[in-house]
């Protein structure tokens, strides 16, 4: 997360994914790092026990989030 | 026993050259047959604990260095038990302040719950605390806690609590996220309040009676309440014959936590290999002194283990299957003192063979405590002592 902060403040396009029970800490980090409305996506925790094909069915419901939130940016 | 007659010889005599032992037992010789043939004083009769007021200054900083100085401190900032102070934690059972719950090593400390609340007040407990560190203090005192070991010797170990039932949840002793670090009273105040009244009232000094060769940091608080909410399976307390609904604390005489960091493993068969090889080590008593050593497992792992089918004794059988040292990892000296303290075990075997973490898959712990994450916890203990639990009175 904190990368992705840190790549847009060098105006670099960023989508920075978490797990919903790292919300809160999400944003405090963005609070933290002055950008207190910082946007980033959740997905349901725990994802290190999904299998392959569970990971990448989580990974395309979560694409067009993460290509919208890339184009529109955090404007 | 004031009057017991004792004799020192130089330290250390642990693992020291049959020669050089002989050469110290000729030293100390004569001094033992004095000491034996000396007409001891008198024993004194022991005195009733009775409360003693003392004046200590006011100013909150000041007051500080008077309670290190009187030995009453843990070397954080304690809070002056005063009268009123003392009063309000022990609420209605003020009258009672004189009971005696228990007798405590090494000092053979007289713990009546005055000095129980007296000890809450330093440490900075709440009235609701007290039930808890009063059975706490039952449990310590058990003999088959052996206190006075736990108390004295040079190994880091101190007392862990485990808090189970619905007690927990109310006084807010954490049972999740960081349950075993900072930052929830309850558990901070509580484990501490138990280890002043081991100091205090126990009589255990650091660096005198309290031997510990470096301690560990659970010694300023060891508290935590089993994540019941989150465990797929019966609590510690409801498996050793408690009701679910009812309030427990078990203290084990405890290291410090080795997480087990495994994030990869996806199933149970998978997952007992980082725990069993974490476990399984050369330096712990429980190897050789037939301990419980507890594993706490994070929600996470405990609900792979339960994906996979596995029960809590399926779960304490594998890693006791599997957490094995191989005996050519011991030194010869310890496989021979190992071998006089467990000749079962140690004496006669091949050094390709080897020997579990602990003497049965009984005897290792398991409950489940923390956030989300993929961490658990391997928790030896001091070896020659096993956990005890007891309820906590309404």
């Amino acid at each position: 997360m904190l990368d992705g902060i840190l790549l847009e403040k060098a105006s670099v396009p960023s989508a920075s994914i978490v797990t919903d029970v790292f919300e809160v800490t999400g944003r405090a980090m963005a609070r933290q790092w002055g950008v207190p409305t910082y946007k980033f996506l959740l997905m349901p925790h725990p994802i290190a026990n999904l299998t392959e094909a569970e990971l990448d069915r989580r990974a395309r419901e979560i694409a067009p989030e993460v290509v919208k939130l890339l184009l529109q940016g955090q404007e | 026993m004031p009057h017991l007659q004792l004799v020192a010889v130089t330290h250390p005599l642990g693992g020291i050259d049959p020669k050089l032992a002989r050469a110290k037992a000729d030293g100390v010789v004569d001094r033992v047959i004095a000491a034996l043939t000396r007409d001891p004083a008198p024993p004194e009769a022991a005195s009733a604990p009775v409360a003693v007021t003392v004046t200590a200054p006011a100013d909150i900083d000041l007051f500080q260095d008077f309670a290190l100085a009187e030995g009453w401190s843990d070397g954080m900032p304690v809070l002056p038990p005063t009268p009123e102070r003392v009063a309000r934690i022990l609420g209605p059972l003020a009258p009672r302040g004189a009971d005696v719950i228990a007798t405590l090593a090494p000092r053979r400390g007289v713990a009546t719950l005055e000095a129980i609340a007296a000890n809450l007040a330093l440490a900075g407990a709440l009235p609701g605390h007290l039930p808890v560190v009063v059975a706490a203090i039952r449990a310590l005192a058990d003999p088959r806690f052996n206190l006075n070991a736990i108390q004295t010797t040079t190994h880091p170990c101190t007392p862990l609590l485990i808090v189970n039932g619905p007690i927990a949840p109310r006084l807010g002793i954490n049972a999740g996220a960081n349950a075993l670090g900072q930052g929830h009273r309850a558990n901070a105040v509580i484990g501490r309040a138990v280890r002043l009244i081991l100091q205090n009232v126990g009589g255990a000094r650091p660096g005198r009676e309290d031997r510990a060769t470096l301690g560990h940091p659970g010694k300023y608080s060891y508290c935590l309440a089993e994540n019941e909410a989150e465990s797929p399976w019966a609590p510690l307390h409801v498996e050793r014959g408690f009701g679910a609904a009812e309030s427990c604390v078990t203290v084990c005489g405890s290291e410090a936590p080795h997480n087990v960091n495994d994030h990869g493993s996806t199933s149970a068969e998978a997952l007992v290999f980082a725990l069993a090889g974490t476990a399984a080590t050369t330096g712990s008593n429980d190897v050789y002194l037939g301990g419980e050593p507890l594993v706490v497992l994070g929600p996470e792992h405990a609900r792979t283990f339960a994906d996979s089918g596995w029960s809590k004794a399926d779960v304490k059988r594998v890693i006791w299957e599997r957490a094995r040292v191989r005996l050519d990892r011991f030194s010869p000296e310890n496989r021979e003192r190992f071998g006089v303290l467990d000749p079962e075990r140690f004496r006669g075997r091949l050094l390709a063979e080897e020997v579990a973490l602990c003497a049965s898959p009984d005897d290792l712990m398991v409950i489940v405590a923390g956030g989300p994450g993929k961490h658990s916890a391997i928790i030896p203990t001091f070896g020659a002592t096993r956990s005890v639990t007891v309820a906590i009175a309404r």
